[in-house]
Formats: structure tokens, sequence, C-alpha cells
């Protein structure tokens, strides 16, 4: 369904894709809650409602994409930092792959769009 | 997990909202997703430096709505639950729990009203005096004088005939069945009936007949019985059986619930010299 508001807009696209957003930043290293809702939001348009990336966490986890473990905190309580495992770096790959098929396919209809 | 903030009130209040709206969460999950967004705000006060209840304020914009971030929570939490869990949340949403608790009261209140749903108005006719007739053989013999109740008949040897008029109205909108009665104990259910007002509807052998909403109709049940005369010598020759008949059980049905409606008639009595047996 195609639709003028931005904001359902943004969901769609957003929907079926930040999961692997969230993978991709535990890639690099492990990542307690706040950094990457921090992250995300910095992000123009990944997230709308902060609180909204805690199930998506816990979605992970019991998907078994991620796993979690405790830290001591020199700043506070103890924090829950999340680790990317080898099922949710498997996953990572193919969506990486068709991820850029897709944009490049989307970015050339809307280029041929303008001609 | 408890956070304690410089501004108790707002996020002590989100935090409350936020707990209302998964009150029907798995407890274990709800703790640990409540305890997340606390540190969350913890995190970002920290971060922000944020101490003042404007910030505070727009921080739990950002955070998202209680119902939105519930919202969120239960998608997720739909993903690991299985389908008698996922009913179970659906169920206990309260309107759900009203409507459903709507449609029950709705379904018993009907079923007891189908259940006890009785329109017929049922009275016999009281005419029996022609009702037990001789096909063949010797006469029944009418013990009684007169109007004298009740009537007595003696069956002696012979085919007779037992017929009761019966009228039906439904006074009510609603159709009704009506099943053959027993109308003598030991016998069978009559073998045939018709409406006494229109000979041509004569039918046979009897079914249920169908009594449509405010009609009246006159039904005739007939059976018939041979009766054989003890013969000389047998121990039974000088005695008989009799039977007084005061009432028919019509069975009615409406939509598959059955009553057992027991219509008081004149009463008579039917009094077996021999050995007889429906034909």
């Amino acid at each position: 369904m195609v639709t003028a508001n931005t904001g359902k807009l943004l969901a769609q696209m957003r929907r079926g894709s930040i999961e692997y957003c969230v993978l991709a930043l535990l890639e690099s290293r492990d990542r307690y809650g706040f950094e990457i809702t921090k992250v995300l939001t910095e992000a123009d348009g990944l997230v709308t409602s902060e609180g909204t990336i805690y199930p998506l966490l816990t979605r992970l986890r019991n998907d078994g994409l991620v796993d979690t473990y405790w830290m001591e905190s020199t700043e506070g309580p103890p924090r829950r930092y999340y680790r990317i495992t080898k099922k949710g770096s498997q996953a990572l790959i193919p969506f990486r792959e068709q991820w850029t098929r897709f944009r490049d396919s989307v970015d050339d209809i809307l280029t041929r769009g303008n001609e | 997990m408890t956070v304690r903030t410089p501004h108790p009130d707002a996020a002590e209040r989100f935090i409350e909202q936020l707990r209302r709206k998964l009150r029907h969460a798995r407890r274990t999950d709800r703790d640990d997703y409540i305890a997340q967004i606390a540190d969350h705000i913890r995190e970002s006060r920290a971060d922000d430096d944020a101490n003042d209840p404007g910030t505070l304020d727009a921080l739990l914009i950002r955070i998202g709505e209680p119902s939105v971030l519930a919202k969120a929570f239960y998608a997720a939490e739909r993903v690991k639950l299985n389908e008698a869990q996922r009913v179970l949340l659906w169920v206990r949403r309260w309107w759900i729990g009203l409507v459903l608790a709507a449609v029950l009261v709705a379904g018993v209140s009907f079923l007891v009203w189908a259940s006890t749903y009785q329109p017929l108005s049922l009275r016999s006719s009281g005419e029996y005096s022609d009702s037990v007739v001789a096909l063949s053989g010797k006469a029944p013999m009418k013990l009684t004088q007169g109007n004298l109740q009740p009537a007595a008949w003696k069956l002696t040897e012979g085919h007779y005939r037992l017929s009761i008029l019966f009228p039906v109205d439904n006074l009510n909108s609603l159709a009704v069945n009506i099943a053959p009665p027993q109308i003598v104990q030991g016998f069978p259910l009559p073998e045939s009936w018709h409406l006494e007002s229109n000979d041509s509807e004569k039918q046979g052998p009897f079914k249920s007949v169908l009594v449509k909403g405010q009609t009246y109709r006159e039904i005739v049940f007939s059976t018939s019985y041979v009766c054989k005369a003890w013969p000389t010598g047998n121990p039974n020759a000088s005695s008989f059986s009799s039977q007084t008949i005061t009432n028919i059980p019509i069975v009615m049905s409406f939509w598959g619930f059955q009553h057992t409606l027991e219509v008081s008639i004149q009463p008579f009595t039917l009094e077996i010299a021999g050995d007889c047996f429906g034909e």
C-alpha cells in the first residue's frame, strides 16, 4: 500500500531491517542496551521510540541471534551487554547481500523515475 | 531493580503507567523490560546531564508512550508465546473479556429460553364415546352409562380402533414439532393420524408434525388393536386387565430441545378380557 504519511512510510521501511542493523552494530563489539539505542536513534529515521528497542533485543536473544552477559560499570549498576552469536552473524550475511541488491534496485528505479 | 532519579514523580509515573500497560504480561518478562527502561532513563539522564523537568519530559517523549512500548513488548512476546498463551493474552484484555461474557450470558439466556419454549395450548376434545370402535369382531362393550366418568370400555375379541381427537393451538410465532404420543402404555405408537378438519391430509404412519406459528390444528391419533379371547381353560380366562387413560404425553420439539407435555384428557378406561396386541 502506498502511503503519503512519512511516519508510516518510515515504519514500513524500518520493519524487517532494524534487527539486522542491531546485529551489524554488535559485529564490531559488544554493546549495552542504551548504547545500541543511542546509535540507532542518532541514525536518522531508524528509531522513533527508544524504548521499543528493548523488546527487539529480547526477541533477538530469544531467537538465539544474540546473547547477553552482565558487566560491572564504573558509572552505576551493572550493565547488560549484548553479544552477537554465530547464528546472528550467519543471519547477517544474506541480509547484507540482499539489502545491497534491493537498495541498488530501488535506487535504479527511483533514478529512472527522474529521467 | 529500582532506579531513583532526581525527578521521581515524572519518571516513576512513567514507569508506573508502563507497568499498568504490561499488567497482563508474564511477571519476569515484564519486570525485566521495566528494569531495562528504568536503566535507559538513568543512562540517558547521565548522558544528557539533564536534570531539569523539561529535559526529562523530552527524554520520556523520546523513549515513547507507555502504550507504544507495551505494544512493542507484546508484539515481541507473541513471537515466543505458544498458541494457548496467545489466546489467553487475547482473552485477558478487559473489553474482549466483557464481550465474551456478554456473548456467554446471551448464549446461556437463549439456551434457557429455547429449552423452556412452549407455545402450545393443548386441550382434548373430551369426546370419547365414539373413539373406541370395532373394525371387526365383537363390539366394544360400554360399561358405564350416560356421561358417567370415566367412560369404561371392555374389549373382548375383535379388531378395535382407538382414536383421540387432539386440538393443538400454537399461540406464538415460531413453529414447533410434535411427535406421536404413546397413548396406551404397552401398545405401539399411533399407526396413523390425520387432520380432523381436512381428510385429504390424512397421513400414516405417524410422523412428527409441524405446527406453524399462530396456527391451529386438529389431529386425530388412531391406533388399532387385535384382541383374542383367552381359550377355554386358560387360567386368565376369568380375569381382565384394566387401564385408565387420564392424559397423553405429547413430545414437543423446538430447535432440538424437547419437552414432554402431559395433556389431561377426559379419562376413560379400557378393560381387556383377552390377549391384545397392536396390529
